[in-house]
């Protein structure tokens, strides 16, 4: 339902490039990364807000920016900051967003309305970041859609709200919708999704279902030498997947560690530490050095 | 279900505001025909018969000519220049700041239907504004002047409308060329206060070519107001109001959000 080939857009010294990504129906995607990942570009590529440079991006078979129209009949899109009519109050608006879109499923958005606590009343301009984020995905998630592509919706939401949006996102997955959705929160997406894609610097780096994760795990070994010059003579032959802080090295291995007691033996080890990494420490290791 | 957007972009406690200031200035004017007030203009007219000359004072021999000299020459246009800068933004550049226009562009809706329904809710608005001035203006006529000529003053406030639009059809332009709503409003309010000028000082004797630069050269106010034409002028506005909105659609197509 979601293709992009080879979808590039620089955009303000962000951009996503090189992009290539399926979501089908009954799948949900999401879409990690740290902030400036390119995350929100490539939503925007796809909801025909920003044109792509190269390559291309299409939904339901439709050109991304040519077909907008034609898609928004059966796709919604919510931003990561909701762009609500401030005077309105949150059931005007919603009843606005309704009549404005077409396809608003009532009994929908009563259950969601309930489920994540939404309060109605009240002037959209004085309502809360919480409340509004929740407004938003209200009036994008009561619509009967068969694409959604959603920008953070976790982001903002108190701990309840959040476990009430994903069950509202594993229920749009049940009912065979095709959801594209952005976060820099593993948990949130190992939560909510089925499948995984790790962009950094605007590049995909793997896309996989998100129970492929826990395979993936590499094992970390902490070694420590009795000089920096061993660690750093270590880490120059070693080459691949080693940290160095000071005498100290980090190295992550797949499989067995043959090969590395093997090459330890030749230098002075002082202490060695093993154990499988979690999934967040795996997460992190393909965010390389954007997070700090 | 467009048409909902048309009604969410209408702000009654605003467009009040708007309708009542039309409508005191209206009433005011024509007011101002009475014996004590326009004594006292014609002596300050005597006294700076320049400043009055750039002001658009054209003479009091009748009300309509009173009307067009204290109304159309500066406060009107003032006011048309203050509401489609503030209506430009509000409509245009705000929406497409903070990302609603983004939001209302997914959805099943064309660009060029969001766009015209934008544009059509300013016109209305400034229809209305006019209405509300011509409302005033009667009213005072009636009760103050019983025999003053009505269609006249009816003449002038059409005729100006189609001015007023295009000023309105250039914002629309100008808030979706700029970059941020703050650029957007400096350039709105500086183009227009400098057509404003321009118009004032092609009063002037030896200067009257600067009028050709502005819009305001398009309201052929004396002419509305003897009867002696001045229509081709406003339908020019109108076609020009048409060529700007075009050109305003054609860059929203292609405008990315």
């Amino acid at each position: 339902m979601i293709h992009c080939d080879n979808l590039t857009r620089a955009f303000e010294g962000d951009g996503v490039f090189d992009i290539s990504l399926q979501v089908q129906a009954g799948q949900t995607l999401g879409l990690l990364g740290p902030t400036g990942a390119g995350k929100s570009v490539l939503l925007r590529v796809l909801a025909g807000h920003l044109r792509a440079q190269a390559g291309t991006a299409s939904i339901f078979g439709l050109d991304c920016w040519r077909d907008r129209r034609r898609i928004f009949r059966r796709a919604v899109y919510a931003p990561m900051v909701p762009a609500l009519e401030m005077r309105m109050t949150g059931e005007e608006y919603l009843n606005f967003s309704a009549r404005y879109h077409g396809g608003f499923n009532p009994q929908k958005a009563r259950r969601l309305t309930e489920q994540m606590d939404i309060p109605l009343t009240g002037q959209c301009r004085r309502m809360g970041q919480e409340e509004r984020k929740k407004l938003g995905l209200l009036a994008a998630l009561a619509l009967d859609a068969e694409v959604f592509l959603l920008d953070e919706p976790f982001g903002s939401l108190s701990a309840f709200a959040r476990g009430a949006l994903a069950d509202a996102l594993q229920a749009l997955r049940q009912s065979g919708a095709a959801v594209l959705m952005t976060s820099h929160v593993l948990e949130e997406v190992r939560r909510a999704c089925s499948h995984i894609a790790i962009i950094r610097q605007g590049r995909l780096v793997v896309t996989q279902p998100v129970e492929a994760l826990s395979l993936t795990r590499q094992k970390v070994y902490h070694i420590t030498f009795n000089s920096p010059q061993q660690a750093a003579s270590f880490a120059a032959e070693w080459e691949a997947g080693v940290e160095l802080i000071g005498t100290r090295a980090l190295v992550a291995i797949p499989a067995s560690p043959q090969a590395l007691l093997r090459t330890l033996a030749r230098y002075e080890v002082v202490d060695l530490i093993g154990g499988r990494e979690d999934a967040e420490e795996g997460f992190l290791r393909y965010y390389g050095d954007d997070i700090v | 279900m467009i048409s909902v957007l048309f009604f969410a972009r209408f702000r009654p406690k605003s467009l009040l505001i708007w309708l009542l200031a039309a409508l005191v200035l209206g009433a005011g004017a024509v007011a101002a025909y009475l014996p004590s007030p326009l004594e006292q203009l014609r002596f300050l007219r005597g006294e700076m018969p320049e400043l009055f000359t750039v002001l658009g004072f054209v003479g009091d021999s009748n009300l309509p000519a009173f009307v067009l000299s204290a109304l159309y020459g500066l406060l009107l246009p003032i006011l048309a220049n203050m509401q489609a800068v503030s209506l430009g933004r509000h409509l245009l550049a705000r929406p497409l700041a903070d990302g609603r226009l983004a939001q209302l562009l997914a959805a099943p809706h064309a660009r060029a239907s969001v766009m015209l329904l934008h544009f059509l809710a300013l016109a209305v608005w400034i229809v209305l504004t006019q209405a509300a001035c011509l409302a005033g203006q009667m009213l005072s006529a009636v009760l103050l002047f019983p025999v003053a000529d009505l269609t006249a003053l009816s003449r002038l406030s059409i005729g100006f409308i189609p001015t007023a639009l295009l000023l309105s059809a250039f914002c629309c332009l100008l808030a979706l060329v700029s970059p941020s709503e703050a650029r957007y409003a400096r350039r709105a309010r500086l183009l227009l206060a400098l057509m404003l000028i321009l118009a004032m000082a092609g009063r002037l004797s030896g200067w009257t070519r600067l009028r050709l630069f502005s819009v305001w050269s398009l309201f052929d106010g004396r002419s509305l107001a003897f009867g002696a034409g001045g229509w081709g002028l406003a339908g020019l506005a109108g076609g020009l109001t048409l060529v700007c909105l075009a050109a305003a659609l054609l860059y929203f197509q292609q405008r990315e959000l």
